[in-house]
């Protein structure tokens, strides 16, 4: 039977628009099958694409969200003017603030909980050009810890700034870089070594013996590239800024790979991420330098370990308000001090930028 | 068309996508989208579908800034993020002039002992470590801590292009705000230091300045010498062009300086015999302010004791210049003189005398860099 021999449905049909039952296809069915084949084949490239980019098993099915936390919001409190350069900041004991400067003098300035300095300090023997201050961490007795990459150092300070001396190095780590500092509760010192061709994380015991070191230079998961900011949780996890490959990267107490939060354009995702902190009910703050953005997650219990669960909220962010003139310039620098409150280094804006959540 | 014929066509097709997708899932599995080694760092786009670093930078939708930054703020800021004091995400700290990377044995250490970091070749922009004052005959040493610069390519503001434009221009130069990104491509060009090929705005016809091999060298113990590590060129005669990979680093920086400063170029003029072709100092350019200029055409290797048919004179731009900022000054001489102070710039203004900007980004105080070359005029 000829297509001629159908009868013409009212309206029309498109030429060659006729049923297939005797021998021929529609169109429409065609392009369905073809369409359904483009989308295959699209589909199959970009999981190919996906797994050269992750050099992981494609992900088909999204993991599930967990959902415990409602949306935190922040809210804009005040701002510590008048620095040059600033790159670090530590809450200490009864609430002093430390911030470090790379411009100007390049000291370390100290503040009141109500942000009224209250002294400033640099390490011993230098003159403003001779250090650059880099990142600052405050050791559960109140020590303070300044690293500066120019001088190859760790200089360790009293609360009041009175200078105690410097870190060593462990054998075998003599040529480190120091740039970010962060202790855990027990009093190990964390050290994100930015040594050339050997970027990694140092950990010293109490007694500044080598406890671990883990990660080399690179880009693949457990290694870095410029390691910033670093914060530990209860459970001893460790949180890495590996700025230059845009993440964060998360540990656990052995330094074994566990998890990241990667760059991207999509709510949540990094840039260049370099400050970082974890509060009591662990979530996780970041300062992103070029997204120009405070970013918060919720990590999960069981981030992971366990690999149907995920390991990750989005808790949201705040960047400021051009409008109101309290916006970010590459934010650097983080830390919380306990009572809700966040600090955040906005360098190019020359002040330290305090919100509460 | 048969059914059997229709078959036959998606039977094909599907055989056909098959192929292709267990093509593209054996390249993958055999590495074949792996990021691409850094020429620049993350400056250069990684290779592959779906690269991600562009989002480290810019925004498509919601950029707060010229080129789709992501960022508002000057590119100087946004540059000195990672290249600023301390290298918080670069072994090249521009701001403070410092290099953290420099691992070449036999370097020096700007005197640390326990630290690879040393003094960057182009100076910094806030801060340099360049030993003005060095009395060596043929070289300039690195300082263990860096000093204010005093004169240095000024950045995010509107300043005179000197010697802009062809030969015979009017005037000194236009106006023009530089930015780091004027000079550097930002995404990577495979160019040495990521230079463009034609600096912004420039006007230049352009010159590209290939990259040399790993491992780089940002920096020297000897800021006159352009050569690696400070060695002579095995054959001046020659070399370059017809270098040798590896050991020459840089080919003809002036060609590209002068793609903004282009009146001051003088290749060659009339060679005097025996000497480099530096006749330059002697013809009349018919510019009515760079009329007769110092010849600046080469590749940095500086020595009057070149043989007969050297005919690459030696005298790169950045034989004597620091590119980003210079710690140099202009006191004046010993005997109180102050000679350079008084020189009017080439729009014919007068400088306060004790303008620290007179150093020029020079990379000796007063006109230490004369005596380097004419060490034999007293």
């Amino acid at each position: 039977m000829s297509t001629t021999d159908w009868p013409q449905q009212p309206g029309g049909l498109p030429d060659g628009g006729g049923p297939s039952a005797g021998g021929r296809l529609r169109p429409f069915v065609k392009m369905a099958i073809a369409l359904l084949l483009l989308a295959a084949l699209g589909w199959v490239l970009l999981l190919s694409a996906q797994y050269c980019e992750t050099k992981q098993p494609p992900s088909i099915v999204p993991p599930p969200v967990n959902r415990l936390f409602d949306k935190l919001s922040f809210e804009y409190v005040d701002s510590i003017n008048g620095l040059q350069n600033p790159m670090g900041v530590a809450v200490g004991q009864n609430g002093r603030v430390y911030v470090t400067e790379t411009g100007g003098e390049r000291m370390i300035h100290v503040y009141n909980s109500l942000r009224q300095e209250v002294g400033s300090f640099a390490p011993p023997d230098t003159e403003a050009l001779g250090r650059v201050p880099v990142y600052v961490a405050v050791s559960p007795n109140g020590d303070v810890y300044v690293s500066d990459r120019d001088a190859a150092a760790i200089y360790i300070f009293s609360p009041d700034g009175v200078a105690q001396g410097k870190v060593a190095p462990p054998k075998g780590f003599e040529d480190w870089h120091p740039l970010g500092l962060t202790f855990d509760p027990a009093g190990n010192l964390y050290v994100a070594d930015v040594t050339p061709e050997k970027h990694r994380v140092i950990v010293l015991d109490p007694e500044g013996k080598l406890k671990l070191n883990f990660g080399s230079q690179g880009e693949e998961d457990g290694q870095f590239w410029f390691p910033n900011g670093m914060a530990v949780d209860s459970q001893g996890r460790i949180f890495v800024a590996d700025s230059n490959n845009g993440r964060m990267q998360a540990f656990d107490k052995d330094g074994k790979f566990l998890f990241k939060i990667s760059r991207g354009m999509s709510s949540g995702d990094l840039s260049i991420p370099r400050g970082i902190a974890i509060d009591s009910e662990d979530r996780l703050l970041i300062a992103d330098t070029s997204r120009a953005a405070v970013q918060a997650y919720h990590i999960s219990e069981s981030a992971g370990s366990d690999p149907q669960s995920a390991a990750v909220e989005f808790l949201g962010g705040f960047s400021g308000d051009a409008g109101s003139g309290v916006s970010f310039q590459f934010p650097n620098g983080l830390a919380l001090d306990g009572q809700g409150q966040i600090y955040v280094v906005d360098r190019a804006n020359n002040r330290v930028q305090v919100w509460k959540y | 068309m048969t059914k059997r014929k229709e078959v036959r066509i998606i039977r094909r097709t599907i055989i056909l996508i098959g192929v292709v997708a267990g093509v593209a899932m054996a390249l993958a599995v055999l590495g074949g989208g792996g990021t691409a080694s850094a020429d620049g760092g993350p400056h250069v786009v990684e290779t592959g579908a779906t690269p991600d670093k562009c989002a480290a930078c810019h925004r498509i939708h919601t950029g707060q800034n010229d080129f789709l930054l992501k960022e508002a703020g000057t590119v100087e800021d946004f540059c000195f993020s990672c290249h600023g004091n301390g290298g918080p995400g670069s072994d090249l700290a521009v701001q403070e002039g410092t290099f953290y990377g420099g691992t070449t044995p036999g370097f020096p250490y700007g005197g640390k002992t326990a630290s690879t970091t040393v003094g960057l070749r182009a100076g910094g922009s806030d801060t340099a470590r360049i030993n003005t004052t060095d009395a060596s005959a043929s070289a300039i040493g690195v300082l263990a801590t860096p000093e204010t610069v005093n004169s240095r390519h000024t950045l995010e503001t509107l300043t005179t292009l000197w010697g802009n434009g062809i030969v015979g221009t009017p005037g000194a130069g236009p106006s023009y705000t530089l930015e780091c990104t004027s000079c550097h491509d930002p995404h990577g060009n495979g160019n040495y230091r990521i230079l463009r090929t034609i600096p912004t705005d420039s006007g230049g016809a352009g010159y590209a300045i290939p990259d040399e091999p790993d491992p780089k060298v940002y920096t020297t113990g000897d800021y006159r010498n352009m050569y690696r590590g400070g060695v002579a060129p095995a054959n001046p005669i020659t070399e370059p062009p017809g270098a040798v990979p590896g050991v020459s680093i840089l080919y003809d920086t002036s060609q590209w300086c002068s793609q903004c400063h282009t009146r001051y170029l003088a290749e060659s003029g009339t060679a005097l015999s025996g000497k480099p072709a530096s006749g330059g100092s002697r013809v009349d350019s018919g510019d009515a302010i760079y009329t007769f200029r110092h010849t600046s055409a080469g590749y940095g290797y500086s020595t009057f004791s070149a043989p007969v048919g050297f005919k690459y004179n030696n005298r790169a731009c950045i034989t004597c210049h620091a590119t980003h900022g210079s710690n140099a000054q202009m006191p004046g001489g010993a005997t109180g003189t102050t000679y350079s102070s008084t020189v009017e710039w080439p729009d014919g203004t007068l400088s306060n005398p004790t303008d620290l900007e007179r150093a020029s980004l020079l990379k000796m105080d007063n006109r230490g860099m004369c005596r380097k070359c004419h060490g034999s005029i007293q």
